[in-house]
């Protein structure tokens, strides 16, 4: 049906569905919304010259919001507000990367796997159940051990050839274990579902035209296939972000993750926690953005979902 | 299909057999070792605990050893714990799976209708109101839930404990708080895969031929729409029995996620080789059982299971 389209308007799928979200004000909005907290957690603090986040003051700890801090301060005296963007800084990229890394691989080896069939199917989902397996901190040990070698050097290339923020690179290498443990183990599911999509469509009617047009196989999969996947995938997609910022909490908990004193927002609401029931705000606060940031990233995802499904332009 | 599973499980016995292979070089690749304690031993009691351990032998002696062992159904002893490994998993594996299935049948009945419902009545006000909930019981984690349970519910409702593991009544909010993330994934994903299915050509038939509502859900609309929480539901279910060291930290319960944990900090081998044995065997038969019921929910991906 779309391909019809194509020929007809010359437009592309992407650009057909760019046409629909921009229709939908929900997702638009999600959209503003991301876009405004990122700029806020990776640009104002630098353009606003915010207090230092990890700074101390043991004899205002617990204040309430005031001029000199917006928002109050913790346990330790730092100033909430400051900790909240540059933690943010923190949890988006771990989301970002690592739920990049997850599409790329799991979408791929999942739709090949359920495409192919037949014994290279089993063999790649049984190298899937293994790596199920697998005791995710010893990875995570075991990669923090291997990078820790590599990457001093890789951050001075950062910092000297590419001229990055030195606090950043900093604080984004000590993540990179993390990262790379995330990115090895968070595509299963991914793939799991992806193949299980594949196998749904693949002896559907218009892939069998596509074949007998000719087209070869990538061809079928990337243009046929993977568009009418994608509803289930970005789904899940928005559900994974979440689960990443928190693991990310989890294994800094455990000293594997952020360093502290460094912040974010999986470990201030972990922190938080701790102090529910004298402050709650210092659970509260942190457990809003984080929500605000999911909540958009799911209606855009849901509008996504809405704009890439060919069939729904017919209602 | 009979055959088909039989070839599954012999598949699955391979993979168990790479998994534990994978693990026992991975484990010893990581830094520091299980004997070294805070308090310096005496060099001769370190050599001795090495050598009873199999740990001064070369790493090919001691992973045949191991395997000597497994066959004879031993897993071991507990480096830390001075324990043998089967009878520590076997005290706490039956907590973790009661917790693991009352947690995965709280998120069965409560994601798979709600998501149903906000399919059905998409971008109604039940569909916004079911969906920000699921959204909210993804966003807080069980680090904030449990407190909260343990804080407002076992305080004023006088059978519920704030923690332990004693009688049915201690399940209740431990398996609250492990399976409403997954009830809250569960319901996300199955209105998804209704969307998709709702839309089809089969749909509008069924619903063409005067079909009653109930009887196209029922009939034609949940077995496509179910695939991908299906898909979901194996690996979750496997991830919900091997226990959840939050979830157990909370309420202090003994169950399997805190081996996992400890086993790793404290370099443990034994008990994290016996650990992931275990978590092995469940992930090989929940992803066939997994697979299983989508061949039967999709006729089209029967032989390819």
């Amino acid at each position: 049906m779309q391909d019809s389209n194509e020929i007809l308007k010359g437009d592309s799928l992407w650009r057909d569905a760019w046409r629909r979200l921009a229709k939908n004000h929900m997702a638009m909005l999600s959209l503003f919304v991301l876009i405004a907290i990122c700029v806020l957690c990776f640009i104002a603090p630098t353009a606003f010259q915010l207090q230092d986040p990890n700074s101390q003051n043991l004899s205002n700890t617990f204040a309430a919001p005031s001029a000199d801090h917006l928002l109050g301060t913790d346990q330790s005296g730092r100033d909430l507000l400051a900790r909240l963007l540059d933690g943010g800084k923190i949890s988006l990229l771990v989301g970002l990367v690592a739920t990049s890394v997850t599409l790329i691989i799991g979408i791929l080896y999942g739709s090949i796997s359920g495409y192919i069939g037949g014994r290279t199917d089993s063999l790649m989902m049984r190298l899937v159940d293994i790596l199920y397996g697998l005791p995710f901190l010893v990875l995570v040990i075991l990669f923090a051990m291997l990078i820790s070698e590599y990457s001093k050097s890789l951050a001075d290339i950062m910092i000297e050839s590419w001229h990055w923020d030195v606090e950043l690179v900093k604080k984004t290498t000590n993540l990179v274990p993390l990262f790379i443990a995330i990115g090895a183990l968070g595509w299963l599911t991914m793939a799991r579902m992806a193949r299980a999509q594949v196998i749904g469509i693949k002896e559907q009617e218009y892939v069998e035209a596509a074949r007998s047009l000719g087209l070869s196989h990538w061809k079928i999969l990337s243009r046929h296939i993977m568009p009418n996947m994608l509803g289930p995938i970005i789904v899940y997609t928005t559900l994974t972000v979440p689960n990443f910022i928190l693991m990310e909490a989890t294994l800094s908990f455990l000293g594997l993750g952020v360093e502290s004193p460094n912040s974010s927002w999986g470990i201030m609401l972990k922190d938080g926690a701790n102090y529910m029931e004298t402050h709650p705000s210092l659970l509260l606060i942190p457990a809003i953005l984080f929500s605000i940031t999911l909540f958009a990233l799911n209606f855009l995802g849901d509008g996504l979902r809405d704009a890439l499904d060919p069939k729904a332009s017919k209602d | 299909m009979f055959k088909t599973i039989l070839s599954r499980l012999g598949q699955g016995i391979l993979v168990v057999f790479c998994l534990i292979s994978i693990t026992f070089f991975l484990v010893r690749m990581m830094p520091g070792d299980p004997l070294t304690d805070e308090k310096a031993l005496p060099p001769h009691i370190i050599e001795k605990n090495k050598a009873y351990y199999h740990l001064d032998k070369p790493l090919p002696v001691q992973y045949l050893y191991y395997f000597k062992n497994l066959a004879q159904g031993d897993l071991g002893d507990s480096m830390s714990k001075d324990r043998p490994v089967v009878e520590i998993i076997g005290s706490s594996f039956p907590v973790s799976l009661i917790l693991g299935i009352s947690s995965m049948l709280i998120a069965l009945a409560v994601g798979i209708p709600a998501g149903v419902i906000a399919a059905l009545r998409k971008n109604s006000f039940i569909d916004y109101a079911s969906m920000s909930i699921a959204m909210l019981g993804i966003c807080i984690p069980a680090f904030v839930v449990g407190p909260l349970l343990a804080m407002y519910i076992a305080s004023n409702v006088s059978f519920l404990k704030v923690a332990g593991w004693g009688g049915p009544f201690d399940w209740i909010l431990p398996a609250i708080t492990l399976g409403l993330t997954t009830a809250a994934y569960l319901a996300r994903i199955t209105r998804g895969g209704m969307l998709e299915v709702l839309n089809q050509d089969y749909i509008r038939t069924a619903k063409a031929k005067g079909l009653p509502t109930h009887r196209i859900i029922t009939r034609h609309a949940l077995r496509g729409g179910l695939i991908p929480a299906v898909a979901y539901v194996g690996p979750a279910f496997a991830a919900l029995i091997s226990g959840s060291f939050i979830v157990e930290t909370i309420f202090q319960i003994p169950g399997l996620g805190q081996h996992f944990i400890n086993g790793a900090t404290s370099r443990d081998y034994n008990i994290l080789q016996g650990v992931v044995f275990l978590y092995g065997v469940i992930i090989v038969i929940a992803n066939l059982a997994a697979d299983i019921a989508l061949a039967m929910l999709n006729p089209r991906a029967r032989e390819s299971a």
